[in-house]
């Protein structure tokens, strides 16, 4: 299945390809952990975990159109 | 003393009469400085209903005891006076330089009363203060008004001043320091010009005494070592980005404010996204004080049409003056926000009083003939050239400044105008981040992301991600960071940093790091509780103020489109604030009455009654 993945700041080292919103297949029924190890991020990197803009774990299930945002801890004023 | 210098200046603009006192070591300790120490004036000596801009308003600047004594990020200070956008207390936070070479030149506040005759200004130069006149300058922009002072003063100075804006008592008229830092919100600006003073230019040599200078440095080393430590795979975000950030952190969880709080996302968000500044305009990250992040963005603009350089913009401005207002253009944005910068006005209202000028024009309630052009949604060109007119309160200016809520009352539709307590909502739309919604709601300043900004944990998961779009657990979450934030206002250092190494990095906030520094700096023996309880202090103290002045539960609200309309797309879809359900848990635990009163046994409890 296709899902949609965006990672943002120092996380776009893990984009296959350098770019920072692609697509990616998956096996149907791979959860975000499953797409973590897929693109190699290191499971001790700290990230907020977004699919279809709700915060998930690593056990979420994906589905087919799946919008996936990785993103690094930071903070706004 | 250590830490604080133990005394204040007061300057009685009316006499031109300049006095200083010793700080009550019992009043240093029960307030600890800036905020706290603010409030306690406040209430003492003036009427919390006297108009905003005659001589019976105070208006107060403040530093803490931790300002310029090299903790990490101590570079704060507050400016407290009673607003004349909201007619509660305000209590505006800035940066920069000018709050450490304020504690170096001997003083824990200044003290202003009265109203000058003539415009002047005040110099504090290690210990030594004095009244000059400013008129010769009065009418210039913040820019030349810095350069003028150090030319009259010493290179080394550093200066805080109102521009034009305050000059013309536009209601939200920032005082600016450092040219470029802000303290912004409220009014602040305005105040200083009904008081026909120019600026505070301060200069001190020699180190903040600090009571316990081992303890103190080990402390210091430790905590810089923890950030390093925290950092060492990537440089921090921050400093690669600045807050700006914020627009995509927003856009993902369809909360950015959009076209006047009407949408939660933007399909042109990347138009002014943080890549987006950083690849087009970012030269250098800035620094205050004794900072070792670096979340200034030292920028410049060559496109011709909106050439210019400075500091910024900050998320809250690419709000305010971008996706608020369906602007795409960034070079526009950022020359808006020099604009602001130079004339001394806080981008946030101003972008906020622009998007709801839009939205009345775009539905008919204000006439072309009124504003003088048309003002249709995305007129990058008519927000640079509104900014300035605002400022100098030029034409349709004149009613931009003043404030979005006063504009939309005018034309008939104040619930247009996204405010509470007539002050400009932040840039976070609270349908999808409740607790920011209960903070806005109640903070003592009117509508601020920064007393309590719970989106460190409901959007940027600091330290742990909290369902923003759940409001249950959240009236509690509120309170602690409330009387949290209280403390770190009143310490002078800055929440970007106290929220990892001054507290203990849980959602609970324990002030642990604070004690510590503030034990090493001035050997006031604080415990934790103590603390916590010196923070809930302050904020009740604020709430007296608040109370005297008028204030209640019919006050703390926010605009009908965000706890009526439910947000119409995106991941935040179907939501609406549940303010009234938050506030009847949040008086309770505040020990507050259903009326949002302070009752009689927590006023004493706190030693206030």
């Amino acid at each position: 299945m296709k899902v949609h993945v965006h990672l943002f700041a120092y996380l776009v080292k893990y984009a296959p390809e350098g770019r920072s919103d692609f697509s990616i297949e998956l096996q149907p029924g791979a959860c975000v952990r499953d797409l973590i190890g897929h693109l190699g991020i290191p499971p001790a990197e700290k990230k907020i975990i977004l699919v279809n803009g709700r915060h998930s774990g690593e056990d979420t299930v994906l589905n087919e159109g799946d919008e996936i945002v990785f993103m690094t801890q930071v903070e706004g004023g | 003393m250590h830490g604080w210098r133990g005394r204040v200046l007061r300057i009685n603009l009316t006499t031109g009469t300049l006095k200083e006192e010793k700080l009550d070591p019992k009043v240093a300790r029960d307030y600890i400085g800036g905020r706290g120490l603010g409030i306690y004036y406040l209430n003492r000596e003036m009427d919390p209903l006297v108009d905003p801009f005659s001589p019976e308003n105070m208006m107060i600047m403040a530093v803490g005891p931790l300002t310029g004594t090299r903790a990490p990020t101590g570079s704060r200070y507050m400016i407290m006076t009673k607003s004349p956008l909201t007619g509660s207390l305000t209590c505006s936070n800035s940066g920069g330089k000018f709050p450490k070479e304020m504690k170096k030149s001997g003083f824990d506040a200044f003290i202003f009363t009265g109203r000058s005759e003539k415009p002047v200004y005040l110099w504090v130069d290690n210990g030594k203060y004095e009244l000059r006149p400013a008129g010769h300058f009065w009418g210039k922009t913040v820019n030349e008004t810095t350069d003028i002072l150090n030319g009259e003063t010493v290179p080394e100075a550093k200066v805080a001043c109102i521009g034009p804006a305050g000059e013309r008592l536009v209601l939200f008229a920032a005082v600016m320091n450092d040219k470029d830092r802000a303290a912004a919100r409220s009014g602040v600006g305005a105040v200083m010009g009904s008081k026909n003073l120019k600026a505070v230019v301060v200069h001190g040599q020699g180190d903040v005494p600090v009571y316990d200078e081992a303890g103190f440095k080990e402390l210091r080393t430790g905590a810089l070592h923890k950030f390093q430590e925290a950092n060492k795979n990537s440089p921090p975000v921050l400093r690669m980005y600045g807050t700006s950030y914020g627009v995509a952190s927003n856009q993902k969880i369809g909360t950015l404010p959009t076209k006047n709080f009407q949408q939660g996302t933007w399909e042109k968000w990347e138009k002014v996204s943080a890549q987006t500044m950083v690849d087009n305009f970012l030269e250098k990250p800035k620094y205050c004080s004794d900072c070792p992040i670096g979340c200034g963005r030292g920028t410049r603009v060559k496109d011709p049409e909106f050439e210019g350089e400075g500091e910024g913009p900050e998320y809250e401005t690419i709000y305010a003056l971008g996706t608020d207002c369906l602007n795409d253009n960034l070079a526009a944005l950022i020359k808006a926000n020099y604009i602001c910068n130079d004339l001394g006005i806080d981008t946030i209202s101003m972008g906020s009083t622009i998007a709801c000028a839009m939205e009345l024009y775009d539905r008919g309630y204000l006439p072309e003939k009124d504003i003088g052009q048309p003002l249709k949604w995305g007129d990058a060109k008519a927000i640079v050239e509104f900014a300035r007119k605002t400022g100098y309160r030029e034409g349709f200016g004149d009613v931009l400044a003043q404030g979005s809520y006063r504009m939309a009352e005018r034309y008939g539709h104040p619930e247009l105008a996204m405010v509470s307590k007539k002050q400009d909502l932040a840039g976070y739309d609270p349908r999808g981040v409740q607790g920011l919604g209960l903070a806005y709601a109640t903070s003592p300043i009117g509508a601020s992301h920064m007393r309590a900004q719970t989106a460190y944990f409901e959007v940027f998961g600091v330290p742990t991600i909290v369902d923003p779009q759940k409001w249950e657990g959240k009236p509690r979450l509120v309170k602690i960071h409330q009387d949290m934030a209280s403390v770190l206002d009143s310490t002078g250092v800055c929440y970007f940093f106290a929220i990892r190494y001054y507290v203990r990095p849980v959602l609970e906030v324990t002030p642990e790091g604070f004690c510590n520094f503030l034990n090493a700096a001035t050997g006031a023996g604080y415990t934790i509780e103590e603390v916590e309880k010196t923070g809930e202090r302050i904020f009740n103290a604020e709430r007296q103020f608040m109370v005297k002045a008028g204030f209640s539960r019919k006050d703390d609200t926010l605009p009908d489109r965000l706890v009526k309309d439910p947000m119409p797309e995106g991941p935040a879809k179907g939501l609406v604030v549940h303010l009234d359900e938050m506030l009847n848990e949040y008086y309770k635990l505040r020990g507050w009455d259903k009326n949002g009163i302070p009752t009689k046994e927590k006023l004493k409890e706190l030693g206030l009654a």
